[in-house]
């Protein structure tokens, strides 16, 4: 069974002190916080990021949460995969707002794009992001989000899911995320449902018919 | 418009307090094209962007692009091999693999071999592998910690481990050239084109 998190808790408080199941990755204990029972970022500028910190999770994962709440000019904020230690600041993420979404690898200093925004999300569609070998599959709604499509990277090669947002200094309540399933520590149960969520999602290699590079 | 390959200089900007690292000249040459990379974690990547004819032109004669092909399928000229081993030298990367027999799609695919083991072993060490590092540097003149990362990056690549350093006869090349003999057999998923989908290798 995945690991969940329906984030019902006080408004304000930040997730570490939510629960002892996150630690912070980057930006701080409180900018990743509850708010209506979701998850929101502080109204702050700041790239945050947190883990679950149970272990054994397999190097093969994914995390998902549900957009709740969605609007332009709003904090962006999704999942982490392949979270290293925590506030390392290494992980790779993907978070949307209402018009874009991003797929990144964060090291705690740099902030890297991988592969050009994409659409935002709605109210509803859960977000989510499956790494497999090299392979990042951003995904909305159960579709991949192409762009920015699937993305290979050798940085990290295991970890903890998690969770990721960035804010320039958009309102708090401008976006929220609930619902949060990440791979068990199980690990072999989750490596037929990864393997059948990227078939699923129209990823894996050859499954797009080699290259559409003329 | 039209998608090409490129060697494409990064740089790492401040934005929105935290350091962005992006394709250089792109923001400003043409802030809406589309584009995907395989970044290194210093200074450069190797990808795809889609560009208008003009805005090519532009791009191309921007410090450090290096235009690689427009034709996955097209063989290397004598010119075109000059210009890639010239780059792979300058990043300390095995080059005289390299030549006319080659097409464009094992060309980049293996140079994205490259970068995953930089990449890798960036991730295990926040350290460059290659920086300072010439290609005929025998593993053994390494530290013992270098050459125990090395073991490590092989043992745990993600999707598979690469085949073992052989720490006493391998050379920087030899181990890379071997690590990227594995890589090409995999595939490379290099983000998605609006239109044209996702685009691998």
């Amino acid at each position: 069974m995945p690991i969940t998190d329906a984030f019902t808790g006080t408004n304000g408080t930040g997730i570490v002190a939510y629960s002892a199941n996150w630690a912070y990755m980057a930006g701080g204990t409180t900018n990743l916080q509850i708010q209506s029972n979701g998850l929101a970022m502080a109204a702050v500028t700041v790239e945050a990021g947190a883990r679950r910190t149970e272990t054994g999770f397999p190097n093969d994962q994914y995390a998902q949460v549900t957009s709740v709440v969605s609007a332009t000019a709003a904090p962006l904020i999704g999942v982490a995969v392949r979270c290293q230690a925590a506030g390392s600041g290494d992980y790779y993420g993907f978070y949307c707002q209402d018009d874009i979404s991003q797929l990144f690898e964060f090291d705690g200093t740099t902030w890297t794009q991988l592969g050009t925004n994409g659409a935002g999300v709605n109210d509803t569609q859960t977000i989510r992001l499956t790494v497999a070998g090299t392979t990042l599959t951003p995904a909305v709604a159960g579709a991949t989000q192409s762009p920015p499509g699937a993305q290979t990277d050798a940085t990290y090669t295991s970890g903890a899911p998690g969770v990721s947002g960035f804010n320039d200094g958009g309102a708090t309540s401008l976006c929220r995320v609930d619902d949060f399933e990440c791979s068990d520590v199980a690990g072999a149960a989750d490596a037929i449902r990864i393997l059948f969520a990227m078939r699923m999602e129209g990823t894996g290699g050859g499954r797009h018919g080699g290259s559409r590079v003329n | 418009m039209a998608l090409r390959w490129y060697v494409m200089p990064a740089e790492i900007v401040l934005i929105g307090g935290r350091n962005v690292r992006r394709p250089e000249f792109l923001p400003t040459i043409a802030p809406a094209a589309p584009w995907g990379w395989l970044p290194v974690n210093d200074t450069w990547g190797v990808g795809w962007v889609d560009l208008t004819a003009a805005e090519h032109t532009s791009y191309n004669g921007s410090a450090g692009v290096l235009f690689l092909t427009a034709d996955l399928e097209a063989l290397l000229t004598a010119g075109q091999v000059t210009g890639v081993r010239a780059r792979l030298d300058n990043r300390n990367l095995p080059s005289a693999w390299v030549d006319t027999t080659d097409a464009w799609r094992q060309v980049i695919k293996r140079i994205f071999g490259f970068i995953q083991c930089i990449q890798r072993y960036y991730g295990e060490s926040k350290q460059s592998l290659v920086v300072g590092v010439p290609v005929t540097t025998l593993i053994s003149s390494l530290t013992q910690t270098v050459q125990d990362r090395l073991d490590v990056v092989a043992s745990t690549f993600p999707g598979g481990a690469l085949p073992a350093v052989d720490h006493v006869n391998d050379t920087m090349e030899t181990m890379l050239m071997r690590w990227a003999d594995e890589l090409i057999l995999r595939p490379v998923f290099v983000g998605a084109h609006p239109t044209l989908g996702q685009i691998e290798l």
